[in-house]
């Protein structure tokens, strides 16, 4: 079923670069970036990591520019890019987005918040694995 | 000779140049054609990772 996924987002995403071209969308659209992540994580679940950090990367990059201000969608895909910087072992790529999606989520929710708590949650793994405090496989992540 | 050179060239940059021409501008119709097809594609990919 995974693979009908992916193809059904892989139409979705084809339809929309159509439908949003640069030339007439030079910022993008929230839609072609919403494909874009769709079929990110999809890529991500099947293990195709340069894939997926392609696309979340290219999703970011729109969510920045047509939101401009803090937005959950950006701290999410932040996260997300970061969680396949993880998965290949690029945790100094990593940090740095983990560390921008608690800090925009921080804004975003005032007080306790669930999404707070797990930025945190990954941004602490994250370091502790560069620090070699803790094993991969022993840190919970969230998603 | 040199000018037959020349001339091939032209003819290549000109078939070059003639690639990059932008895509057609879709038609209100087809636009919403398209994000019919977008729509549903996606509600189609959601469902399947769901049964998935």
């Amino acid at each position: 079923m995974i693979r009908e996924s992916a193809r059904a987002f892989e139409d979705a995403l084809t339809a929309a670069r159509e439908l949003y071209p640069k030339a007439e969308f030079p910022d993008g659209h929230t839609n072609l970036a919403a494909g874009l992540f769709n079929l990110a994580a999809v890529y991500r679940f099947q293990g195709r990591l340069a894939d997926a950090g392609l696309l979340f990367q290219e999703a970011l990059d729109i969510r920045k520019r047509v939101f401009k201000n803090d937005h959950p969608d950006t701290a999410t895909n932040m996260s997300l890019l970061a969680d396949v910087y993880k998965a290949q072992k690029r945790l100094a790529d990593a940090e740095p987005h983990f560390k921008d999606a608690l800090a925009m989520r921080r804004r975003l929710f005032k007080g306790d918040h669930p999404d707070v708590a797990k930025a945190l949650n990954n941004l602490r793994c994250c370091m502790w694995i560069k620090s070699g405090r803790q094993t991969p496989s022993r840190c919970t992540w969230n998603r | 000779m040199t000018r037959f050179v020349i001339l091939v060239l032209f003819a290549l940059i000109a078939s070059v140049a003639g690639g990059d021409e932008p895509p057609k501008k879709l038609t209100a119709d087809e636009q919403k054609e398209l994000e019919a097809k977008r729509a549903a594609r996606t509600a189609a990919g959601f469902k399947a990772a769901d049964a998935g």
